[in-house]
């Protein structure tokens, strides 16, 4: 941690008000950017970046600062997302079994087609379809890659957030690559198939 | 064959587009959202309590407490009156074997001759 910064959190750790939106003002784009890449759903990750902050300002007299602070953010930050994806998809579950008894009508969770604000227009359409099928893989290999393509980190920062080894990260990005060609070769296979069916 | 190419290429697309992604922004005045929730948060605290205890789930696992608290004190009193009978049954005999009161001479009735 740079000078700068440990005399920001020491404020924050104060109570200082003025610190906390240094604070808010310095990292909420990391924290909006990783949420968004995660939950893919603006609202959603909106609401998810406020209670990573709300966070913040309850438990930063716990950060100790043998770790970078942007580190602990990180973490916060995945591990909201993550269990906002765990509640969403129990909701669903609950829903579905819902609907079986006939108590409601079913609600519907449809996939809303993804765009990530900050790719470029010409390649909405292909960073859509990638979008889409990295939430098909696992959760730790599309975190270390969402953390590595989206974030931009490299494989030391991602091992420090994900509590992991350099080694780790690395197979890790590696399997997920693998993982998200195979899903996506079945997509744009499924696509040419069913283009083709339409054509006849 | 052309069919592979073709699907590799779009992978290879596909992993393109996300190069030199930059990154998304929240929407203004997000300091000032997360002031309110952190007031709201102190606020709602009783509001929230409330919420809590009037659950079905919370609700009816404190009456079970109570079922059940209610339950063990009965079971406790039946089996303490039985040894309360016992108890009192032992201690009257050895009053009476080991007994303390002494005759003293206003105890005894005055013969009459």
């Amino acid at each position: 941690m740079n000078q700068l910064e440990v005399e920001l959190i020491r404020r924050l750790q104060q109570g200082e008000q003025e610190a906390f939106k240094n604070v808010v003002d310095l990292y909420q784009d990391m924290v909006y950017n990783t949420v968004l890449s995660i939950v893919q759903n603006d609202e959603d990750a909106e609401d998810i970046t406020q209670e990573v902050f709300v966070q913040v300002h309850q438990s930063v007299s716990l950060f100790k600062s043998d770790s970078k602070f942007s580190t602990w953010l990180y973490r916060i930050t995945i591990t909201k997302a993550l269990d906002h994806e765990k509640r969403k998809k129990r909701k669903k579950r609950f829903a579905f079994v819902q609907s079986l008894f006939g108590e409601k009508e079913e609600t519907q969770y449809h996939p809303i087609e993804f765009n990530h604000p900050g790719v470029q227009l010409e390649n909405k359409e292909k960073a859509g379809e990638l979008f889409k099928v990295l939430q098909q893989i696992p959760n730790n290999q599309r975190i270390a890659f969402t953390l590595n393509k989206i974030e931009g980190l490299n494989n030391q920062e991602i091992a420090a957030i994900m509590n992991t080894s350099f080694y780790a990260v690395e197979s890790l990005l590696a399997r997920a690559k693998t993982n998200l060609k195979k899903k996506l070769k079945n997509y744009y296979l499924q696509q040419s198939a069913k283009k083709n069916s339409d054509d006849k | 064959m052309i069919n592979d190419e073709n699907i590799n290429r779009q992978i290879e697309d596909a992993f393109n587009s996300i190069g030199g992604i930059k990154r998304a922004t929240p929407k203004p005045y997000l300091l000032t959202r997360i002031n309110a929730r952190l007031s709201n948060r102190v606020k709602n605290f009783w509001d929230n309590a409330a919420i809590f205890m009037s659950r079905p789930a919370v609700v009816i696992l404190g009456l079970c407490l109570i079922l059940a608290i209610n339950l063990a004190v009965i079971l406790q009193n039946k089996s303490s009156g039985n040894n309360t009978v016992e108890h009192t049954v032992n201690v009257t005999a050895d009053e009476d074997e080991y007994s303390t009161t002494f005759v003293t001479i206003d105890n005894i009735e005055n013969p009459e001759p």
